[in-house]
């Protein structure tokens, strides 16, 4: 009797560590996933494509990112939004409109309206960053999505972060941490868009999901596709393309 | 009956200065109902006179579904129908088509969210009173190249004037992003905040091209020659545009606030008068219950010589009556008098412009309006109170025991 209560005793936190040990910290898992979808640099053309019952409109795009908040996008079709310009330092985001040669400020109250139309928020767009420093992480548990193992995670934001959702959880590939789905859910608690990440392939050193699909929840027919066409990562870009005078030169 | 009236106003003259106080409270209590109510009564319809006037016109269309949730693909469907129907409506003062939409307003030195209006600058001045209201520049023009009008707070905040340029960026109705540059025309002070913050006023044609609606419009908006006719009118545009998949809106289902915030005001009156009656009727009955304790002997005579109780009930009732008719002859007048001449001078509010500005008044000064049915109501509620508080004294005295009361000292 005495002596298996004391083997209960000494084998109980075994038992428990052998159980921990299977899943991978969530912090680290939130980081891995941050790095692998970004880098340090990253340049590129991109398509989006915006879906809405009344029309569906497609620009084409060349972009440069700095991690963590330094990008710079150039739209290159169609006709109307040609030579359009974002910048985005920090954030602070402008846009330059070639028709009226005016370079606009994006106020903070805009921030949450959508980007150029599309189901991305201008606070998505500089959101990015902050996965892994405004929230607290939480692995509960594995899924199968899109025909990958992945872990889901749990991201809570902490309490003074600067974030507009009550929650995200992300389907994050066991092999190489990189997302498959994210759901974004109000501090209510109700899911009000899904990003699917999908064609994930080679893309310069490493493996990248090449189509994003946000969809706006109850919501039928809209949906936003962002599709890479060439993305290159981790090549030095100079300061200079991050400036205002940029918006306007546009090289 | 021609008895208990000779009696009971013989009574009440008794104790004339007693009754000349009970005259006086009830006349003065009957004057300030009036004149509040009146006050209140104008102060209202000028609320939604200047809402109206400012921008929302007594009745609205637009496609069905807009005003609850607006977007810029919802135009006006089947224009001709609808122009024909407002043609054809009785009692139109002016009429006009709009097409509005949202955007962002940039200046060199700043940029703000606003609502963009595009309006026919000759239809437009028959149903609004924007273009009296501009304080520097002038009111849109056709013929101008891309003219905008802007609130002066708004220009303040972009820090602009007239001569200036704006940029507006907005998502068109195909989703194509729009930006175009306008040069401001003029500066208007409506005193109506949303309007003098928020807005941007466009030609018609060139918000058209903004938003890639051509040859559409988002909203008909109509002046009613009398703010009596809303209902009626609604009712026969609804009728003439059965099949059109349209909705048309009254002022006060477009801006619900005023008229909530009439019956809140409202509620807040009767809150007033309720008090005010209470301190009618109690003066009422000291008086009655006074002149009903004094005169216990004399009832007790007058019951013991075949006075019925109901008789004693009917002369009391009767005294208080009077006093009533008398009072509310000379409140009436009194009231009627004091609203009638602030009717035709107006009280200056100036001291509390800001306040006014922010319930959507546009002048500080304000006419009270008498009404028949303002007369009415106060009127014969005071007397109703004034015969109903009568009672309780009346029924004492009827009930007394008749030997009794003539021992009372």
């Amino acid at each position: 009797m005495r002596r298996r209560e004391f083997a209960a005793i000494l084998l109980g936190p075994l038992a428990v560590r052998v159980r921990g040990a299977a899943f991978p910290d969530a912090a680290e898992l939130a980081r891995r996933a941050d790095r692998a979808l970004r880098g340090k640099t990253q340049q590129g053309k991109c398509s989006m494509t915006v879906r809405r019952p009344e029309w569906e409109r497609t620009l084409e795009m060349d972009y440069w990112a700095v991690t963590p908040d330094k990008t710079f996008i150039l739209i290159t079709a169609p006709a109307k939004e040609r030579g359009t310009a974002t910048l985005r330092l920090g954030t602070n985001m402008w846009i330059y409109l070639p028709r009226v040669e005016r370079t606009i400020k994006i106020p903070p109250s805009l921030m949450l309206q959508p980007w150029m139309g599309s189901d991305f928020t201008n606070d998505d767009l500089v959101r990015e960053s902050s996965l892994v420093n405004d929230y607290t992480h939480e692995i509960a548990g594995e899924i199968v999505e899109g025909g990958d193992a992945c872990w889901r995670l749990v991201a809570t934001p902490k309490p003074d972060a600067p974030v507009v959702w009550g929650k995200l959880i992300l389907a994050l590939r066991k092999s190489d941490a990189l997302p498959r789905r994210e759901e974004f859910y109000d501090e209510h608690g109700n899911l009000k868009k899904v990003m699917t990440f999908e064609e994930i392939r080679q893309a310069g050193d490493r493996n990248y999901p090449m189509r994003w699909r946000m969809k706006p929840v109850g919501k039928p027919g809209r949906e936003t596709v962002l599709v890479y066409r060439r993305i290159v990562f981790d090549r030095p870009i100079p300061g200079r393309i991050f400036t205002l005078q940029n918006l306007k030169r546009r090289i | 009956m021609r008895l208990f009236l000779a009696m009971a106003w013989r009574n009440v003259w008794r104790h004339r200065r007693r009754s000349v106080l009970t005259v006086m409270t009830i006349a003065l209590g009957l004057a300030f109902n009036i004149f509040m109510r009146a006050l209140g009564d104008g102060f209202h319809e000028q609320m939604v006179d200047n809402s109206v006037r400012a921008h929302i016109g007594h009745i609205q269309i637009h496609r069905a579904g807009y005003h609850d949730d607006p977007a810029i693909t919802k135009t006006l469907p089947e224009l001709d129908k609808i122009r024909s129907a407002i043609d054809a409506l009785p009692g139109v003062r002016g009429a006009s088509l709009r097409v509005l939409g949202d955007g962002l307003a940039s200046s060199a030195e700043n940029s703000a969210g606003v609502s963009i209006i595009g309006v026919d600058p000759e239809r437009e001045p028959t149903v609004t009173t924007i273009h009296r209201a501009v304080v520097r520049g002038r009111y849109l023009e056709r013929g101008r190249r891309k003219p905008c009008l802007i609130g002066e707070r708004l220009a303040k905040t972009l820090q602009v004037d007239v001569g200036d340029s704006l940029v507006l960026l907005v998502q068109g109705a195909d989703g194509s992003m729009g930006g175009e540059k306008y040069r401001v025309d003029g500066v208007f002070r409506s005193g109506a905040p949303e309007l003098d913050r928020g807005v941007v006023y466009l030609l018609a044609e060139d918000a058209q091209e903004l938003f890639v609606l051509p040859g559409r419009f988002t909203e008909a908006v109509i002046l009613l020659d009398s703010s009596r006719r809303v209902d009626e009118a609604a009712r026969i545009l609804e009728e003439q545009l059965a099949g059109v998949e349209a909705e048309v809106l009254p002022w006060y289902v477009v801006e619900p606030y005023i008229q909530q915030f009439i019956e809140l005001d409202d509620a807040f009156f009767y809150v007033i008068v309720l008090i005010l009656f209470i301190v009618i009727s109690v003066g009422i009955l000291n008086t009655i219950l006074m002149s009903v304790f004094e005169r216990v002997r004399e009832f007790g005579v007058m019951m013991s010589l075949g006075m019925k109780p109901r008789q004693v009930v009917r002369l009391v009732v009767m005294e208080a009556f009077l006093l009533g008719a008398v009072g509310v002859v000379f409140g009436g007048l009194l009231g009627s008098a004091l609203t009638l001449y602030f009717e035709a001078v107006g009280m200056d509010f100036g001291a509390w412009a800001e306040g006014a500005a922010a319930l959507g008044l546009t002048t500080t000064v304000t006419y009270p309006k008498l009404t028949a049915a303002n007369l009415i109501l106060s009127n014969s509620s005071v007397l109703l109170v004034v015969v109903l508080v009568a009672l309780y004294p009346a029924l004492h005295a009827a009930r007394l025991e008749p030997v009794e009361a003539m021992r009372h000292v």
